[in-house]
């Protein structure tokens, strides 16, 4: 092998080897992983707030789908009741219990 | 005597007390329980006299007057409490606070101890009433704000009554008349009691069943003041006697308590507005004018 040869060969190692490195500090093995970044609160807080809705939802329909068929057995009976013969007139009121008569009277009531 | 049934008889005791005349009238077969129950309403009358006279230095209103008063005892709370509910209901015509406009006007003393003393000179100072009263039932106290002292004589005959049928009722069908404040309990035989009520013509008789009459009017208690007359119904409002065109007025309710400050709310309203009241509460009254007119409303009419 003549001496350029050789020079040639130690010049494209060189290069090789520049290249490798600057592969391996482009690729900083070094540093955290992406995924190790943190998240945006808002966005945590928003789906906090998502899953606190969907659960509320859920309670509520059930409050909503009970009172509704309450609702519907009370209309039912309102029915049934509407369906009956009408009730006996109440009885007459109950006579005052002063009245002006043609009596002797026992006492008097005067000023006092 | 074909029936067996024993007699039925109204039995009549009289006696003073509150300044006034109590008759009772019961309808009763036993003679014992009969004396046994007028004994009790005395006794009843003289311990309420003794509790709500407010000439009587030692009793209970006066030492509460003076701010001398402890723990109030069940009557007291009670009264002063339907004194203060009557005040409310009866949009102010009706005050227990009037005790110092009653003393300036004059009666600072028993009423035959206010005629014996004749004629006062000058008019009264007006004592507007309203003042502040506490009553609390739990702890059992009265607390009368700084100048303010208590009249009750009027709803506490009415008191008297009602507790003085509940005692006699037991013994049979009763009447109590405590100076024109009267209750009854049961019926007696004739079906009703038959109460007479003055009226300019002379008289009309009121066939009372249940509840209670009282009648409350300016042409009995009332002497001079200079060249003014004046009485004993005060006008809460301006604390003087009050200026009415009622001379009389007879009102029929459940109670005694309440037939006395309805027909005191009645007289210190005047004609036209009593008249507006008995239509609107739907009472039964006789309203006698000054004029000689007699208005009669509810089951009266």
């Amino acid at each position: 092998m003549t001496k350029d040869v050789v020079r040639l060969y130690a010049i494209v190692l060189t290069v090789l080897a520049l290249f490798g490195v600057w592969a391996v500090v482009a690729a900083r093995p070094w540093a955290e992983p992406a995924a190790a970044v943190a998240p945006d609160p808002r966005i945590a807080a928003l789906e906090r707030r998502e899953a606190n809705l969907q659960k509320r939802a859920a309670s509520a329909q059930k409050i909503v789908a009970r009172r509704m068929a309450e609702y519907r057995a009370a209309v039912a009976r309102a029915a049934a009741v509407a369906r009956q013969p009408a009730p006996a007139p109440v009885q007459a009121a109950a006579p005052a219990p002063v009245r002006i008569v043609q009596a002797a009277p026992i006492t008097s009531s005067r000023s006092s | 005597m074909g029936s067996g049934e024993p007699s039925r008889e109204i039995a009549t005791r009289t006696f003073p007390a509150m300044g006034t005349t109590i008759d009772v009238f019961i309808e009763a077969t036993d003679q014992r329980m009969t004396d046994d129950a007028a004994a009790a309403v005395t006794g009843e009358f003289l311990r309420l006299e003794e509790i709500f006279s407010r000439f009587s230095p030692h009793s209970e209103l006066s030492r509460l007057n003076a701010g001398r008063g402890d723990a109030a005892s069940p009557d007291l709370l009670a009264v002063v409490a339907m004194a203060l509910d009557a005040r409310v209901r009866s949009g102010g015509r009706f005050d227990p606070t009037v005790h110092d406009a009653l003393v300036a006007a004059g009666y600072d003393r028993t009423f035959d101890e206010v005629v014996a003393r004749g004629a006062l000179p000058g008019a009264a100072h007006p004592r507007p009433a309203g003042g502040g009263v506490q009553v609390d039932r739990a702890a059992g106290t009265v607390a009368l704000a700084l100048g303010t002292r208590l009249d009750l004589g009027g709803i506490a005959k009415g008191y008297a009554v009602d507790r003085a049928v509940a005692i006699a009722g037991a013994a049979g069908p009763c009447l109590v008349n405590a100076g024109g404040d009267i209750a009854v309990a049961g019926l007696p035989e004739a079906g009703m009691w038959p109460v007479a009520v003055e009226t300019p013509g002379g008289s009309l008789t009121v066939g009372l069943t249940s509840g209670a009459l009282a009648t409350s009017g300016v042409d009995r208690r009332r002497w001079a003041r200079g060249d003014v007359e004046a009485h004993h119904v005060i006008d809460p409002l301006t604390g003087l006697p009050a200026a009415t065109d009622l001379l009389r007025v007879t009102v029929s309710a459940p109670t005694a308590v309440e037939a006395e400050w309805r027909a005191t709310e009645l007289l210190v309203a005047g004609a036209d507005r009593a008249a507006a009241i008995a239509e609107r509460d739907d009472l039964s009254t006789v309203l006698v004018r000054r004029d000689g007119d007699t208005i009669l409303t509810g089951a009266l009419r």
